[in-house]
């Protein structure tokens, strides 16, 4: 059976029997993979420690079987983000990440952009002094690299620029329309040109730029509905991990 | 449909919703309890009644125990001013076979686990800062498992049982014996360090 390296950014393990465990990982090359992890929850395996949410490992894998799961190889790790442990709203910013992967994309849906963001969002959680910008950066980014970046630079339905007028954020047609559209009935939540103009930076910014970006005072939770409720609202669910960035 | 007869169908679909037991498992499980002419199933009936009859949870503790308070909790040779905070029962019991630990535990059954939408509101932590509330202990031995999610659980006690007056310490993290350093994580190892003691 061939053998496959790929790096990884473990997701989750769910413990099926005394020591071993289902391994979720997302990795560089394949996307979403799930994996048998044999006697893992005993002391004596090597790997025991290695398979913890948010931790980027090596790993040598061969392709799935019936069940559909991979047989793992080897793993070796390669970043335990090791400023994340300790700090619980950092811990919870990377739980909220690890689930939003795997909740928004398909098993062996390949997106090595998921995965650079996912690994450069948990880089710069271990030193991040705010959390917010960041969680709502990797949102905007999460829509963007997989094609339902919301439309923010006109009307969906007549096509013209904001400008400086009342604009409301229709999550079904996934975009603003303007005052002149919505002829005064409520077409969605209102958002103002700040939070327009944080969205939009937020989409096309590069990883290492992030720190630079602040959440502009008093908008936050606009903001929060161009990002968090539009991405739930294509989802079609709620995250579970979501509401511990608030404890 | 099944041709196994109704009775022997019942228990195996009781059997299957134990964790671990898939239908095969099952039926190998069944058989094994008819084999010997039903002794096997009257033993493993009496000790399922009596599990039911006699285990109560521990008013104090939240453990598993014939009494309430537990066995552990109403020992009078116990320091009752250190408590262990564990995850699970099973940990507790881990704990007793190393015969080291001569204080009380509070069991919080579970872990704080984001991506199962499991919160400190699920857990026992209110019945936890009640307890050291009513009656202050010396110290309180965070216990929880060294993973992400038992970490997440010792920080966010930590962080609300903090300006008690409380002594609050972690469990040790780091190499088990008879492993090999090579092999280790790094985050063991950087564990083990922050950890060392002096000889």
């Amino acid at each position: 059976m061939k053998l496959l390296k790929t790096k990884a950014i473990v997701i989750k393990k769910t413990r099926i029997s005394e020591g071993d465990a289902i391994v979720t990982v997302f990795t560089e090359s394949s996307g979403k993979l799930r994996f048998w992890a044999k006697g893992l929850y005993f002391f004596r395996n090597k790997y025991h420690g290695m398979f913890e949410s948010g931790a980027c490992v090596f790993l040598t894998y061969s392709e799935r079987g019936t069940q559909g799961l991979c047989f793992f190889n080897s793993c070796e790790i390669v970043d335990p983000f090791k400023g994340i442990w300790g700090e619980l709203q950092r811990m919870f910013a990377a739980f909220y990440f690890l689930e939003l992967v795997d909740s928004w994309l398909k098993e062996s849906d390949a997106n090595p952009s998921v995965f650079h963001l996912l690994h450069g969002s948990l880089s710069l959680l271990e030193g991040a002094g705010s959390y917010e910008t960041l969680v709502r950066v990797f949102e905007l980014r999460m829509l963007a690299l997989t094609g339902y970046s919301p439309k923010l630079d006109a009307c969906v339905l007549c096509g013209k620029g904001p400008g400086k007028s009342c604009l409301c954020f229709n999550f079904e047609k996934g975009g603003i329309i303007c005052s002149h559209c919505s002829d005064g009935k409520a077409a969605g939540p209102k958002v103002s040109p700040g939070a327009l103009a944080f969205a939009a930076k937020g989409i096309a910014i590069s990883g290492r730029h992030i720190e630079r970006l602040k959440i502009p005072r008093g908008l936050a939770q606009e903001v929060e509905i161009l990002s968090h409720h539009f991405l739930v609202s294509r989802l079609g669910k709620k995250l579970k991990s979501y509401r511990f960035l608030e404890l | 449909m099944s041709s196994h007869p109704t009775a022997f169908r019942n228990l195996m679909e009781e059997l299957k919703k134990l964790p671990g037991i898939g239908p095969k498992a099952a039926e190998r499980l069944a058989f094994y309890l008819i084999r010997d002419g039903g002794e096997s199933v009257e033993r493993l009936a009496r000790a399922l009644l009596a599990l039911k009859e006699k285990i109560r949870c521990c008013s104090v503790c939240c453990s598993i125990g014939e009494s309430d308070p537990c066995g552990i909790c109403s020992d009078p040779n116990r320091d009752q001013g250190v408590i262990c905070v564990v995850e699970d029962p099973q940990d507790l019991f881990a704990i007793e076979r190393a015969s080291e630990f001569k204080g009380v535990y509070h069991v919080l059954m579970g872990a704080i686990t984001p991506l199962e939408g499991i919160g400190p509101e699920s857990l026992k932590i209110a019945e936890l800062l009640a307890r050291t509330e009513k009656n202050p202990p010396r110290e309180i031995i965070l216990a929880t498992n060294p993973t992400m999610e038992g970490e997440a659980t010792a920080v966010y006690l930590a962080r609300k049982l903090k300006g008690r007056g409380l002594k609050i310490t972690r469990i040790a993290r780091g190499l088990p014996i008879g492993a090999n350093l090579e092999y280790a994580d790094e985050i063991t190892l950087m564990k083990s360090f922050q950890g060392r003691t002096e000889l």
